[in-house]
């Protein structure tokens, strides 16, 4: 065995300075190579999952104001077709009202002034019938003034007539 | 025209190799198992391997240390690359043991890939293996024969007990920086068990003559050599000029520092060996092996993985963990959890070899190579130890994550059955008891 050992050069001293040097350097790369690279590593995973977090929530934010602006959109494009749906049945009750108001205005200045014309007629019938009744009683007058046979009764009526020069209707 | 290419190229190929083994041949490689030792403090051997770890360890802090000192949320350069493999590996093994488990088991995970990653792929580079300082081979054996307690032989009652190999390549220059220049020859000298260091003396006087004053001589003659080969050897040796010299006591300094030794052959005591005009006898100790070629390297990792397998089982489970291990309520799960218990441990020594076996098998093919064909081929086996580096870090790592999961996970299962089976009432309120005992 010994000699086993010595043929394969183990040597006690050198087997501990091994292990120390491997646990030597095991600190010294836990120092300068693990730790801060690990760090470095974990810190940027970190940001970029955060960057991928933000990006996705900006995103959502994006997606979430442009619906806001379509709806709003659809929203003002609804009440200004009701606006003017509203105006426009505004604009067609007016026009019937005043189509309306015109029809009774019509009948009412049409009435009036059949209501002036009859008032007119009937003023001129009493009027006429007023004047007749002088030129009936003045030409019977000139009838009774004179002998009166039936062509010159007829003759002097005639006569009464066109000279009050009466057009009836 | 096609044919002209392909011959251009088989031409350029040729070249190629004939001009690496003209000028990069590197000597026979001398494969040692045991990491050399630069130099020592203490108890402590600083071998080339614990040395190259350290240089991985300063990279890789330097290295992460940059890239984190300033991180900024929107990543540059260094600092994407150090977050992206920390992302892989958090994935991978998050994807294995689960989130929160990921976690706690990421950061001796991580460490292990990343280390044995960088240490298999820093030990491809080029002066791996090759740039180092010398050790003088042949005085070394000299004192160790000449030793009364030699460090590396070992000696008892006036006989070596083991045998030994020594080798070297002949270089002219040893001690300090050096290179072993190409086709340097590489020779080597056993000193074999069951032999008197005298005797062992003598034969390297006559391996000495062999192969430094170019004493004709067959190779046999060497394993053993008669008197009157050696008295010649030794007379060859003092005649020429090129050869090392053999020194008596008084040819060395008093309070020289290797003791004597009397050579039975030629009856005279030998003090010492004088490589002064002589081709050295020597190797080049690399200053950079691979980390994990070393085994206790591997099986240091392989422990640190074993207890903090263990650690995390206990923490999971408490000491129902143990039940695993420990479960006497019939004959069969007994010998089960015998089996667990030898299983968790056998699984260092697996940890350990595989890694080391990978590591040294790939370094040993990259030595033998540029030996035997410097040029092109090595880069075959340079995309292929590329692979290894990755898939050995990646399977140890993965291994101590998958052991961990298991150990952490709750053994209900096996207990449910039991009580569906109807085998005993007690396990059904066992089981709950457990479950309770678990949340």
């Amino acid at each position: 065995m010994d000699k086993a050992v010595e043929a394969l050069g183990l040597n006690l001293p050198q087997l501990i300075a091994q292990v120390v040097n491997f646990t030597i350097l095991l600190l010294i790369l836990k120092l300068t190579l693990y730790k801060p690279v690990l760090k470095m590593l974990d810190e940027r995973k970190q940001k970029i999952a955060e960057g991928l977090n933000a990006a996705d929530l900006a995103r959502a934010e994006a997606a979430q104001a442009q619906a806001n602006i379509q709806a709003t959109l659809a929203q003002s494009r609804h009440e200004g077709q009701e606006i003017v749906a509203g105006a426009q049945q505004i604009a067609a009750r007016i026009q019937a009202e005043s189509r309306e108001q015109a029809a009774r205005d019509r009948d009412v200045a049409v009435e009036r002034a059949r209501q002036e014309i009859q008032f007119e007629r009937d003023r001129a019938i009493a009027e006429l019938r007023s004047e007749f009744a002088a030129i009936t009683v003045s030409a019977a007058e000139k009838v009774i003034g004179q002998s009166l046979d039936a062509t010159a009764h007829q003759r002097i009526i005639d006569e009464a007539l066109a000279e009050s020069s009466f057009s009836g209707n | 025209m096609k044919l002209v290419y392909i011959g251009g190229i088989a031409v350029g190929v040729l070249a190629l190799l004939g001009l690496g083994l003209f000028i990069a041949q590197g000597p026979q490689p001398e494969i040692v198992v045991p990491a050399e030792v630069l130099f020592k403090i203490g108890p402590l051997n600083i071998t080339n391997t614990l040395f190259t770890s350290w240089v991985v360890m300063a990279l890789l802090i330097i290295l992460t240390f940059a890239a984190t000192r300033s991180m900024s949320l929107l990543p540059t350069g260094l600092q994407n690359f150090v977050e992206a493999v920390v992302g892989f590996l958090v994935a991978q093994i998050e994807d294995i043991a689960g989130e929160k488990n990921g976690r706690k088991f990421f950061t001796v995970v991580a460490t292990i890939f990343l280390f044995v990653l960088v240490s298999n792929w820093f030990g491809l580079l080029p002066f791996f293996n090759s740039i180092g300082k010398t050790a003088d081979v042949g005085h070394e054996i000299f004192a160790e024969l000449a030793s009364a307690s030699p460090a590396r032989l070992t000696l008892k009652d006036g006989v070596y007990t083991a045998d030994k190999k020594f080798a070297g390549a002949k270089m002219q220059k040893s001690g300090s920086i050096v290179y072993a220049k190409p086709r340097a020859k590489t020779v080597d000298f056993t000193v074999k068990a069951g032999e008197t260091p005298g005797r062992a003396m003598d034969r390297y006087i006559v391996f000495l003559a062999r192969n430094f004053a170019a004493f004709d001589i067959p190779e046999a003659a060497v394993e053993d050599p008669t008197a009157e080969e050696i008295r010649v050897a030794a007379d060859a040796l003092k005649n020429s000029s090129t050869a090392p010299e053999l020194l008596d006591a008084s040819q060395v300094a008093a309070g020289g520092e290797a003791a004597a030794i009397k050579s039975p052959a030629l009856g005279t005591e030998i003090a010492g060996v004088s490589f002064e005009n002589s081709a050295k006898m020597a190797v080049v100790i690399p200053f950079f092996r691979g980390t994990f070629s070393d085994l206790n390297n591997t099986l240091a990792l392989g422990i640190i993985a074993f207890v903090m397998i263990e650690i995390w089982g206990f923490q999971a489970q408490g000491f129902g963990y143990l039940k695993k291990f420990f479960d006497f309520s019939n004959p069969i799960k007994a010998f089960v959890g015998i089996l667990e218990l030898l299983s968790e441990f056998i699984r260092i020594v697996s940890f350990t070899f595989r890694l080391f076996g990978n590591i040294f098998a790939g370094e040993v093919l990259v030595l033998m190579l540029t030996f035997l064909m410097p040029f092109l081929f090595v880069d075959i086996i340079y995309g292929l130890e590329l692979f290894v580096g990755f898939i050995q870090a990646a399977v140890f790592a993965l291994l101590t994550l998958v052991f961990a999961s298991m150990a952490t996970e709750h053994h209900g299962e096996d207990e449910h059955h039991a009580g569906h089976q109807g085998e005993e009432a007690t396990a059904d309120a066992h089981h709950h008891q457990g479950a309770a005992q678990a949340h």
